[in-house]
């Protein structure tokens, strides 16, 4: 009974309020659209009647005519005004819905902080009757189902949160999200395995590796930036071949470039600069983010995917050089870092094959099974902080 | 008669596109879980290949370099290759229905396939016709042998008891690097 009030009590009334959405505003404007052509249709239907109308003479024709084109404009004004107060309606409630949201917000942390003390209280309240009572089972048992419950309260809590802003908000995507998404969640290398390629190929020294990843990581920028501003006017049945053009096009200006400014890097990638063109993860996120989202978050998106695409670079080329030569050296391709040589491992117990193809595949094979066992070890250690049912516990001691 | 044996077998053995130049890597990994697909996929590939460089090469000695946009010649290649897949698509459905059934699937996933591009590149840096035929059809028979042995192997991973963080991919390139140290062995051989 008790729990079931306090839920009735912390339920905020939902204040409902007549919300004017996108799709509101893309009606208003069809509606419109179709009432001048309507009027322009009207218009000429009886500027031809009345042409065609021997009995009257070309004066009086003419002022038909006129009069006729004047009604058609009055109507043509009248519609758009209307649309413009429609735009205004738009505005406001997108506003509101701001405000809204900061009070869901506002709302969902009272909440929060009550549910907390309420846990609290209720811990404080199993102590004293601890105390009272000196019955630890039933003192572990009644923390537990409080505990339990606390939880289980938060997560109703969120969701009504998320439920509420996913009505307000329906495109929320902040600007953490889409640059850690590219690092971790969608790694180029190591979870989608588009970008396997370059990160076989180029990662026998850090050097060339961060060569790669940065360079890399320039032209997904701009091919996305490019790709997210032709959004609306690219014919959706040719994308594809634009989309290539532009990354063939950004490709070339970066590999001309390279060549003037880093001649020791672009010798050291050789084909695979030209190769980025062919990539599956470029053409990937223009495909798949950049022309469905706006040039800002295009751009951010690229950013991630690119840092994503260096991190993984430059975790292969460091293991492979360190094992392979025992050295980092630095400044050898990127002239305009100082010249260092670091010396980790001695020479004679580095193992050569590292360096070699045969080596890279195998740092790869290696790194994808330590994420993958990283992976299934995590679940475990989630699995040590959630409290254990005392209830359970008795029983498996018995 | 005796270079273009060398830089045939170069080609295909000693310096494998898959193993060694590290091309084709998304096809190798994903089409090799069976040897009928690795199988149509191997044709596919070699076959455009070849078909892209015969016409890559003139389009690169007669057109880019008289201009001198060589510079054009990743834009001009990929364009080449994407149109010409599009054709060959277009094709072999109307022509040879057969054809298209082993290729139809794998001809559209090979306009972004790194190799024909690097291909075409490649020769264009050549200048003997003749080396290029080479090298070309080198190049595509040892992605052939590639593709075909490592699908085998891989039909037998399936029922092997690999350790469960090794399972799929992780194990699949330990064995390609297995291969990689097997091929540097030929080396020597030319």
């Amino acid at each position: 009974m008790q729990e079931k009030e306090i839920l009735n009590n912390t339920t905020p009334e939902v204040k409902e309020r007549k919300r004017f959405t996108k799709q509101d505003l893309e009606k208003a404007e069809l509606n419109q659209k179709a009432r001048i052509q309507r009027s322009v249709d009207l218009m000429n239907r009886k500027i031809e009647k009345t042409n065609q109308d021997e009995t009257l003479s070309a004066e009086d024709k003419q002022k038909v005519i006129v009069a006729a084109k004047e009604a058609q404009k009055e109507t043509v004004k009248k519609a758009n005004l209307e649309y413009k107060e429609k735009v205004k309606e738009y505005k406001l409630s997108l506003k509101q819905d701001k405000v809204d949201l900061k009070e869901a917000k506002k709302e969902r942390k009272n909440n929060l902080k009550n549910l907390k003390d309420e846990y609290k209280n209720e811990l404080e309240n199993n102590k004293q009757e601890y105390n009272q009572t000196n019955n630890k089972f039933d003192y572990q048992v009644k923390n537990y189902d409080s505990h339990v419950l606390y939880q289980q309260k938060v997560k109703e809590e969120n969701n009504k949160f998320i439920e509420k802003r996913n009505l307000l908000q329906p495109d929320y995507d902040p600007i953490s999200k889409i640059i850690t998404k590219g690092i971790i969640k969608e790694n180029p290398v190591f979870i989608t395995l588009l970008g396997l390629c370059p990160a076989l190929a180029v990662t026998n020294s850090v050097e060339k590796a961060i060569g790669m990843g940065l360079l890399f990581l320039i032209i997904v920028m701009i091919t996305n930036i490019i790709v997210s501003l032709i959004r609306k006017v690219t014919p959706n049945s040719v994308r594809i071949p634009i989309f290539i053009i532009i990354i063939a096009t950004t490709v070339t200006a970066m590999e001309l470039l390279m060549k003037a400014y880093l001649p020791a890097l672009s010798s050291s990638l050789g084909n695979f600069i030209a190769l980025i063109t062919v990539n599956c993860i470029v053409l990937g996120r223009a495909e798949a983010y950049a022309s469905k989202n706006n040039p800002f978050k295009s751009l951010l998106d690229g950013l991630g995917i690119g840092l994503g695409f260096t991190l993984a670079l430059l975790l292969v080329g460091f293991s492979r050089e360190l094992i392979g030569s025992g050295q980092l050296v630095f400044g050898e391709v990127l002239t305009f870092l100082p010249k260092a040589k670091l010396t980790i491992i001695p020479e004679k117990i580095a193992i050569n094959t590292f360096l070699l193809p045969a080596g890279s595949f195998l740092v790869i094979g290696l790194l994808l099974a330590l994420f993958n066992y990283i992976k299934s070890k995590k679940e475990n250690i989630s699995n040590l902080f959630t409290k254990k049912d005392p209830r359970l516990t008795q029983k498996e001691d018995k | 008669m005796i270079n273009f044996l060398k830089l045939f077998i170069d080609a295909a053995f000693s310096s494998n596109i898959v193993l060694m130049g590290f091309l084709g890597i998304c096809s190798f990994l994903g089409v090799s879980t069976k040897t009928k697909n690795a199988f149509g996929m191997s044709m596919a590939v070699m076959f455009v290949l070849t078909v892209s460089v015969f016409i890559t090469y003139p389009v690169f000695v007669f057109i880019l370099q008289p201009l001198g946009i060589t510079y054009m010649q990743t834009i001009v290649f990929i364009l080449v290759i994407a149109s010409l897949v599009q054709l060959l698509e277009m094709f072999t459905k109307r022509f040879s229905p057969t054809l298209y059934k082993g290729l139809g699937v794998y001809l559209a996933l090979i306009a972004t396939n790194c190799l024909i591009l690097n291909g075409t590149i490649d020769a264009s840096k050549n200048t003997n016709f003749g080396s290029v035929v080479a090298i070309t059809l080198g190049t595509g028979f040892g992605y052939f042998i590639v593709m075909m042995m490592f699908s085998a192997i891989r039909e037998k991973l399936d029922k092997a008891k690999t350790p469960k963080a090794f399972k799929g991919i992780p194990i699949a390139l330990i064995c390609t690097s297995i291969m990689a140290l097997a091929f540097a062995g030929l080396r020597g051989i030319v």
